[in-house]
This record gives C-alpha cells, structure tokens and sequence, in this order.
C-alpha cells in the first residue's frame, strides 16, 4: 500500500486521514488559544465538524483525488498515513463512523453556543474527535487494529474526564468511573492478540480458539459495561454537563458498536466457540432491568436520564447477542433513536440545569410552566429512550422486542417491565416540572431555546411517526461496514 | 539504573517477590496516600527486576517503566500536595475489614488451585513463568481490591496503574518490538493526570463552593478558601443554623456526670469548654492580646467601643482557651459590635471564669469555636450564594450584619428556666422553643440573630412541597 511518508511533506498529495487529525488538533489549538470567546470557537467548530459530516457522508472514494488550490496540494482520499507502526485510512466502514461522530459534534457545538458547557469544551472534544477519528481509520497497528483500540479508548476516557468533570465542585465518581472498563480490558485484548497471533500459525487449533475466544468475549462484556459496571453512566448523567454526557456517551458507544463489529468479523468463529449470545443476553438483561428499576426510584433528572440511557443501552446489548445477520441492521437502528432521543433530552436537560442552578430542588419546582418546551423536550427525550408510544425510541423498542420475543418472550416481558419503570419515573419527574412554581423569580425560557427545543421534539415526533426516514441512511451504513 | 537493577536483584528471588506481595498488601491495608504511592513504585521496582530475570527483556525498558511510575506517583502526590486537608468522600472501611478482605481473597487462591498459567514465550523457563504467574496475578488483585474499595480519585488511581504494572510488564515480555509498552506508558501518564486533576476537584466538592463554576480551571480559588481559615465555606457555616438547644450545668451534671464548681449560679449556661475537670486557663498571650486590645481602645476614648471589645475579648477568652493566639493572626482584627449593655466590670478576660459570668453560650451541633467565630466574622453573603440572600426583604439577613453582632445581641438575651426530660431545671433558647412550637407567630426576638437564621431556613423547608 503506498501510504504518505510524513518526511516528505513537499509532496503534492495529502492522505485523508492526515488532514482529517491534523486539521481537528490544529483547530482544536487554536480553539483552546481563543477558549474565552465561546461562542466564538463553538460556531467555528461547529461550522468545521458539520461540513466534515456532510463531505464525509457523500464521499466517493473511488473519485479522483481531491485538488486543494489554496494549499496548492492534491488529497487523496484513498491514501493512507503509516506512523509509528500504526497504519491510517479513510475506508469504506470508517465512513460511516466518521460521518456520524462529526455530526454528534457539530450538534454539540451548536447546543454550547447557548448554553456553556465549560470554557475547554471545544479544545477538548476537538482532541477526543480526532481520537475516535483514529480509531474508526486503524487499519492496521502494533497488533491487530481491533485489539488496540481498548488501549486507545484508555486514553480517549482519560481526556474526556476533563469535560466531563468540567471544574465542577461535584462528586467525581462518574468521570472517574468511567475509567474503569477500557482500563480493564485493555490488557485481555492485549493477551488475545498474542495467541491471535499464534493462532495464524496453526488455524484450527481449538484451545487456541477457545483462548482467543475466551479473553475477547470478557473484554467486550466488560467493555459494554454492562450491570454491576453500570455506574459510570448515572454518575456522570448526574454531574457532568448534559451536553457532554450526550456527546461522549454516544461516542463512545459508538466505537464500540464499530470494535464488537470489527472483532467479530476478523474472529467469525468466537461465537461457535463460546456462548458469547448467552453472556450478552444475560448481561442485555441485568442492565436494561436495573436501568427501569433504578429509574422508577430516582428523583435527580440527570440520574433519570443516566437510567433510561441504561436501560435503553442494556436493550441494544441484547440485540447484539441475537444471532444471525440482521440484528445489527436493528441495532443500528436502535442506536440511531437512542441518539435522537438522548440529543433531545439533553437540549431540555442543559436548559434546565442552567436554569434551576444545577437541579436545585427548589429551582426545579415548577420550572416547566416557565419553560414548557425545555422541559418537554428533557421529558419526550428521556421517554423515547423507554420506548414510550409517539416518542423516537418507540418504534426501535418495539422492533427489539420483538426480536427479542421471537427467542424468549419472558426476557422481552422483563424489558417491557422495566420500561413501565422508567415511564414511572419520567411521570413523576413531569408531575415536580410542571407543579406548583416556587422560585417566581425564574424568567422564561430564551426563544433561542425554546426554539431548539421545539426542533428536538419535532424530529422525535417525525421520527416517531415515520421511523422509515432512518432507512435509507442505515442501509447505507451497513453496506460500508460489509465492505 | 541498570547496575541498580542487578543490585537490587533480591527483589527477583522468592523472598524478594512475597515482599513485593507483602508491600502490594500493605497498600490496602494502611490505606494511606503516602504508603500508596511509595508501594506503587516498589511494586513496579519488584514487577521489573522479575521480568528482568528472565532474560527476555532489555533493562532499558524497565527502566522506562520505573520512571513512568515513578512519575505518576510524582502527579498524583502534587496532587495531594496541592489539596492537604482533602479527606476522601468514601472512606473504606477499617482496617479489620480491609485484612479480612485480604485474608479471604488469598485462602480463596489458595483453596481453589485455579491451575491458571499465563502465555509466556518459550523462551522463559518453567519455574520463571510459574513465579511471574503468582506475583502478576496477586498485583491484580490488589489492584482490584483496591478498586473495589474505594471512591476516591486518589486509590482509584492508584488502583487502575497498579493494574497497568503487570500489564505493563507482560506486554513488553509479549510483544517487546511492538511499541505497545510505549502506549502503555503514555495512558498511565494520562490516568495519573487525570486522577490528580479529581483529586482538586474532590476537595472542593467536600466543601461546596458558593458558585459552581462550569470551566475546565484548576480550582485555585477554592483551594485558597480551604487553606485561609477565615473564610470558611457553606458546609461549615450551617453547623451555625442547628437549632440552639442551651444546656444549665444542672443538665450537664445530669448527663455527663462532671460535678460542676459550687459557685456557678443555678441557670448559668455553660459553652462545652467548660465541660473539663479543670478550670479552663487563659494562656498569657491572650490575656496580653486583650489588655493591649484594652488599651489601645482607652487611648482612643471611645468608651462605647471598649465596652464591645472587651465583650468579643470575654467571648474569645470562654471559647477555646488552650487555643494559640499566633496561629490566629486575624484575631486582632475583630471589629467591635453593635452597642450592649455589657457590663464593663466584666471585660477583663482574665477574670473570664465561667461561673462569674452569667453568659448564654449557644450550643450548636458543633462547638462553638474560636474558628466558628472567626467565620461568623465574615458576612454571610460572603459563603452563601448571591441568590439565597434576599436583600429586599426586611425580615431576612442583612449582608451588612455580621454574625459576631448578633451572637452579642443574643448574649444578653435573658432565659428562662424550663423542665427538661431529665427532670432537671434547663435553660431552652426562648426563640426556639417558639420557633418550634408555633412557626407561624414570629416575635421581635426571632427576627434577630441566630434564631432569625434558623427560622429563615424552616422557613424554605416548609415552602417546599409535601410531595417532595
């Protein structure tokens, strides 16, 4: 493969993968130099990651190269950067991956530029972008691509602390905690890519199966972090900027859903070895059970929504247990509505907090009949993620459901239950937003908001109503993955 | 460092590595920061100089290790440094637990003979794999207890690169061309920095900050508020606002059993300092404070003014005599209150004998220090947020009122002796017995002072709505 040799930097061609990270560190020095002016450094990120979203998204790599007249270079979208024994490119199932985080930022961006997230926000994410960037383009590294990326997620989480924690006098048990999985796992891959590598030598040694088999079905259970690691996902829904937990909790469910992909296609023969639908399904169930549960008991928003994301999350780690090939159209699919309705709640959630002083309880009170549309959209949101009728995750529950019924109707009556759970806890965090209003002093909502807010729920309601707009873009996704 | 290595050699036999185990114990054991920190590097020291026995394995790269360990250790102790009076939120446990734990973890490995043998290349014998095995897998788990343990960013960090060390070293033995022990190193670097940065963060959340602030900044601010005595945050200011409940030295001698001087008159109200068998003594730098404090008030001839500093030097001298007055520079500074009726016989603080005064000593839910006092000098805007004070409206704080004020109006508050359930003759704080009593009515009395705080906080509380 030729790949860019950074010592030639005369040269005219450009490879993909190094404008796409260079170009985020360089924008994310210059946001960090210029962090004061937020708004500033959030709309020009958010400019920059939506058109790389979109030009991303409608790329053909089989186009010719690219010419840049300004820089007075040509990119070549095929073209790869090998560094330090890890090898870059921009191919077909990165797209996808790519497009899709770009888009999460820019949304992001645009929902900072109301409402601080934190002066660093930008810089940072701007880092974590190019890092999962890296990871969707690995295609080859000091040990099989798949099994580094837990050693990188390492890194990822540890960057993330910061805006997640974001200065916060707050416990820091979810930033902290959030820690813990990749950490975990990191060295079983590291194992398994040492017997891989054995492996290659003799194919059809069974024990050598098994192993491999063994350590990389652990690392991605705990990586999934399902029940009892459950934790850094509430914690954190509690403390950190909405805005933030939306961001990096899809991101990094994001990767994920791309490494369980990637490891089960290089090691097709992991489930025939071991009962690795079982321990997701177990593990699918445990989370999305405890997720209702501990939903219908919480009274802090931020922890409701941490619980229903849970829930919701332990949902699509059952789907990724169903065997056969269709389950990951499905899960696509769920995860799409579970983006949709976490980016709606934390809309009405950032608002909200800002609002109510960081959910004082006494700010809280009330604040619904201040800002109606905020908080309908934190409530619709955190509802669609319990797959409640007429909300985005309704349509991607009942699909799941099925799915699951299909196999064992007694697992989707547990989910069904524990949904009923987070619908409790969402009605009763309805009944304290719009009750009686306690701090009259509370202005109304800002237009700008409310305006936000309204198109939140707008695309959860069309969503809703016609689930098939996600398709064609689904569709798309999974035929560049089968690539 | 690498005739350190073979000099330190031991580390690498038998005796060597169950001390390595030994030290990797006593972390959870001691469960101090500093024993933490300095077991991480032995450990790492330990975990090298074995992998280095081998043979496989350059002395270079374990140097490297070392240092990286070393250095994170280094971040998390500046850490530390820069955040001294940080307790951790969640403690774990006792001692006592954190040995059974210990001691059920090692009879399980013991009991059950897992039969568990890592990968090592061909090249390592059998007996060195066999020892690598045991060590690296009582480091993890150490290092897992160790997390199960705790909540705090500082042992969750030590935890997590207690974890990395024998992953660490085993990749090298694994994949030593690979660079994977270079990523390794560079995400220990990123868990000690991030850790650290929690840990500054886990002090301020301890001690709540009047505005949360939502930037990425290293809370200087904060800090600053922790170390300066004088300012002291929310969370210490509300032991100010428990409702008072005062106690006559009948009441104490029924409950404590401390047979109290004769002299003191029936009623007189006692603060906890005079709960000691001695007398309490005034220390001759502090009765040489006030008669400066007493002069300097003479000289200037403003009688009113020396009526009120020796009444805040009679409150000083009863409240912790054993105090030094070095360490509380800003005692000088005490600024005289609002006009009394103190009477002036009274103001020498050397005759500040508890059973010759009839002073009111509030009892809160702590006692009320020389430090509480110097807390109350600072207005109460200063540590409550901006919103919680409510300047247009009469009955609530005026920011322009310092506490110190309002405990000298409260002093001369007369009491009134009330039956308590001992049976015995108590004096109760009259606002609050009305406070309690009938919420609703609200007297002069109660609008003054600490009874105004107190009633001002029900009051919220009751705001609220019943089906929260």
């Amino acid at each position: 493969m030729n790949c860019f040799d950074p010592a030639t930097l005369n040269s005219p061609n450009i490879s993909l993968p190094l404008l796409i990270l260079g170009g985020l560190f360089l924008l994310a020095l210059i946001t960090y130099i210029f962090r004061s002016w937020e708004w500033l450094t959030t709309s020009v990120a958010a400019v920059i990651t939506g058109w790389l979203a979109l030009w991303l998204w409608n790329l053909d790599l089989s186009a010719a190269p690219i010419q840049l007249s300004l820089l007075n270079r040509v990119i070549a979208p095929t073209g790869c950067l090998e560094r330090l024994g890890f090898m870059l490119q921009v191919h077909p199932a990165a797209i996808p991956v790519l497009a899709t985080s770009m888009a999460l930022a820019c949304i992001a961006f645009v929902l900072t530029i109301r409402i601080s997230q934190g002066h660093s926000f930008v810089p940072f994410t701007l880092i974590l972008l190019a890092g999962y960037a890296l990871l969707a383009m690995l295609v080859s590294g000091p040990v099989a691509a798949p099994l580094i990326t837990p050693l990188l997620l390492v890194g990822l989480s540890s960057i993330g602390i910061y805006i997640l924690q974001a200065g916060r006098a707050t416990r820091s048990d979810g930033p902290l905690r959030s820690l813990i999985p990749a950490v975990l796992t990191f060295p079983l891959f590291l194992i398994a890519s040492w017997y891989a590598d054995r492996l290659a030598l003799s194919p059809r040694d069974p024990e050598l199966m098994n192993i491999v088999s063994l350590l990389l079905t652990v690392g991605i259970i705990v990586l999934l972090a399902p029940v009892p690691l459950h934790s850094a996902m509430a914690d954190v829904a509690e403390t950190a900027p909405p805005i933030v937990t939306m961001l990096l909790t899809l991101l990094y469910q994001l990767a994920l859903l791309h490494l369980i992909y990637r490891v089960l296609t290089a090691y097709p023969f992991i489930p025939r070895t071991i009962p690795l639908e079982f321990g997701l399904t177990i593990a699918g169930v445990l989370t999305a059970a405890w997720g209702g549960i501990a939903a219908a008991g919480a009274e802090h928003p931020g922890r409701l929504w941490g619980y229903a994301a849970l829930h919701d999350w332990g949902l699509l780690i059952m789907l990724l247990g169903i065997p056969g090939n269709t389950n990951w159209q499905i899960v696509l699919f769920l995860f799409a509505l579970r983006a949709i309705s976490m980016l709606t709640a934390a809309i009405g959630l950032s608002a909200i907090e800002h609002a109510s002083r960081t959910f004082d309880s006494e700010w809280l009170q009330g604040i619904g009949k201040r800002m109606p549309w905020n908080s309908a959209a934190f409530l619709i949101g955190g509802l669609g993620l319990a797959g409640f009728p007429l909300s985005a995750g309704f349509t991607g529950h009942w699909v799941g459901l099925m799915t699951v019924a299909s196999n064992d109707w007694r697992i989707a009556a547990v989910v069904m239950v524990a949904s009923a759970g987070v619908v409790i806890g969402f009605i009763r965090m309805a009944r304290t937003l719009y009750g009686p209003l306690i701090q009259t002093r509370l202005l109304n909502e800002n237009p700008v908001g409310a305006l936000l807010a309204f198109v939140g729920i707008l695309i959860s309601a069309s969503l809703a109503l016609s689930p098939q707009l996600l398709t064609g873009p689904i569709e798309s996704a999974l035929l560049a993955l089968s690539r | 460092m690498t005739s350190l290595f073979s000099s330190f050699n031991f580390f690498a036999s038998g005796t060597g590595i169950i001390l390595t185990c030994a030290v990797a114990a006593a972390m959870i054991l001691l469960w101090d920061w500093r024993a933490s920190l300095i077991g991480l590097i032995v450990v790492q020291f330990g975990a090298a100089a074995v992998a280095l026995q081998t043979g496989q394995i350059e002395a270079q790269l374990m140097i490297v290790q070392v240092c990286i360990i070393a250095l994170c250790t280094l971040i998390l102790a500046i850490s530390i440094a820069q955040a001294p009076r940080s307790p951790t939120i969640s403690q774990s446990g006792n001692w006592i637990m954190r040995l059974l734990m210990l001691i059920l973890v090692y009879t399980a490995l013991r009991l059950f003979d897992f039969n568990f043998s890592l990968p090592f290349p061909n090249a390592i014998e059998a007996s060195d794999a066999l020892r690598m095995t045991v060590f690296f897998i009582w480091i993890s788990i150490c290092a897992l207890l160790t997390l199960g343990l705790s909540n705090s960013p500082l042992f969750t960090g030590v935890a997590l690169l207690l974890w990395c060390v024998p992953a660490h070293v085993f990749a090298t033995l694994l994949l030593p061309e690979s660079g994977v022990s270079v990523l390794i190193g560079i995400v220990e670097l990123l868990i000690a920095l991030g850790c650290s940065y929690l840990i500054l963060t886990e002090s301020l959340s301890i001690k709540q900050r009047p505005i949360v602030s939502t930037d990425i900044t290293f809370p200087v601010e904060g800090r600053r508020m922790l170390t300066d005595s004088s300012m002291v945050p929310i969370g210490e200011m509300t032991t100010m606002d428990i409702p008072t409940v005062p106690l006559t030295a009948e009441a104490r001698q029924a409950m404590t059993g401390v047979t109290l001087p004769q002299t003191a008159p029936r009623g007189t109200i006692l603060s906890d300092t005079n709960l000691t068998d001695k007398p309490p003594r005034i220390n001759r730098a502090q009765a040489a404070q006030s008669r400066a404090a007493q002069s300097r008030a003479a000289q200037s001839g403003a009688k009113q003014s020396q009526k009120n500093q020796s009444q805040i030097n009679q409150m000083q001298a009863n409240l912790s005599p054993s105090d030094s007055s070095q360490s509380h520079p800003r005692r000088e500074t005490l600024t005289p209150g609002t006009p009394t009726q103190a009477n002036p016989t009274q103001a020498d603080p050397t005759q500040a004998d508890p059973t010759q005064n009839n002073q009111k000593w509030v009892r809160s839910g702590s006692p009320l220090t020389r430090t509480n006092l110097k807390a109350a000098q600072k207005p109460l805007t200063d540590s409550l947020p901006s919103r919680q004070v409510d300047q247009s409206s009469p009955d609530q704080y005026s920011p322009n009122q310092s506490l110190p004020n309002q405990l000298a109006e409260e002093v001369q508050e007369p009491t009134q002796p009330t039956p308590n359930l001992f049976g015995t003759s108590t004096h109760l704080d009259k606002d609050y017995i009305n406070s309690k009593a009938e919420p609703q009515q609200k007297s002069k009395k109660e609008k003054t002072g600490l009874s105004r705080l107190f009633n001002r906080r029900q009051k919220d509380e009751t705001d609220l709505p019943k089906d929260r």
